[in-house]
């Protein structure tokens, strides 16, 4: 049984990453119903195992999201159409078709991109960008130290550009390292 | 768009470098390309969330009032000093018993029945006093009258 603080802790847990961990499992799945079982799939795992977390709270939620994950493709095997998520809401794409069309384009570099990187680039990137987390959190989950996480994120992201915004060709972008 | 806020958040420890603003843009980017889930699907995940915690949480009853906090200590405090209590009644009651016995007249006492407890002891052969006829031993009525 869980106590009062136990459910306070939890409760806060999700406000502060529950919608970066749906967003990183939406880029993941690219399945808006997958991404929603899954997160929500995470967080009761959160509850069911929570005696068991006795070191750092992100770190441990981030392995659960990522065995999660893992979980799905493994029992999966499928890579969703690349219109399975949809554009930003703000966006009006009906005014301007061909801005869509780009931007669609986009996305999947930048999805592929994300992808490619090694760890501990992927975790970081995705917990930098996705989950919102500081330096400092960020390093405290991974083992590292805060100035080499900002080393490290300079670096990812200057990979990413070039991975994005290079020649756009059919050729899959290969898994990159990222030290 | 991000923020200023959030693009100072996202390139946090960053080398100095000439392609930094460069680079600054495309973070924001990068972060903005986010793909979100909807509000109701959040909603809806929190409320999974709130039910499993309903099912494991241990909720305490609820704090006791001044009443019963006051009630559990004085019974407590009675239970304590009740032998005490007991000891001491014991006590007095004795004492009471043992006044009583001693200081009521004709009250019994252990030296025998009908006879006081007092420094002053009968004179023997007092004037005015029968003496208690002796037996004859020859068997005749007792002299005295």
């Amino acid at each position: 049984m869980l106590s009062p603080d136990d459910r306070l802790q939890i409760e806060s847990l999700y406000r502060r990453f529950g919608k970066g961990v749906g967003s990183y499992v939406l880029a993941r799945t690219r399945d808006r119903e997958l991404a929603e079982s899954i997160t929500a799939q995470v967080f009761l795992l959160v509850v069911r195992r929570w005696e068991q977390c006795h070191g750092n709270v992100v770190a441990w939620l981030w392995s659960i999201v990522r065995t999660e994950l893992a979980r799905h493709f493994r029992d999966r095997k499928v890579h969703e159409p690349i219109d399975a998520v949809e554009p930003p809401a703000d966006r009006d794409d009906a005014a301007d078709p061909a801005a869509a069309a780009e931007r669609a384009e986009m996305s999947e570099r930048m999805r592929q991109a994300l992808d490619a990187l090694g760890e501990p680039a992927h975790s970081l990137v995705h917990m930098k960008f996705f989950l919102d987390m500081s330096n400092v959190d960020i390093a405290e989950a991974l083992g590292m130290t805060p100035s080499n996480v900002g080393v490290v994120a300079h670096r990812a992201v200057k990979r990413l550009k070039e991975l994005v915004e290079g020649p756009r060709a059919a050729v899959p972008i290969a898994k990159v390292a990222v030290a | 768009m991000a923020s200023p806020r959030t693009i100072s958040t996202l390139t946090e420890g960053w080398p100095e470098a000439p392609e930094n603003y460069d680079l600054q843009a495309f973070a924001a980017t990068v972060r903005d390309e986010r793909p979100e889930l909807s509000a109701p699907a959040l909603d809806r995940i929190a409320d999974q969330l709130s039910a499993e915690l309903d099912r494991r949480t241990h909720v305490p009853d609820r704090p006791p009032t001044r009443w019963q906090l006051f009630r559990g200590h004085a019974l407590a405090g009675a239970r304590m000093i009740a032998p005490y209590a007991a000891a001491a009644c014991l006590l007095v009651a004795g004492g009471v018993w043992v006044h009583h016995r001693v200081t009521t007249p004709g009250a019994e006492t252990p030296q025998g029945p009908g006879r006081l407890i007092n420094h002053e002891r009968p004179a023997a052969n007092a004037p005015d006093q029968p003496s208690t006829p002796l037996p004859d031993p020859a068997g005749n009525a007792p002299r005295g009258g």
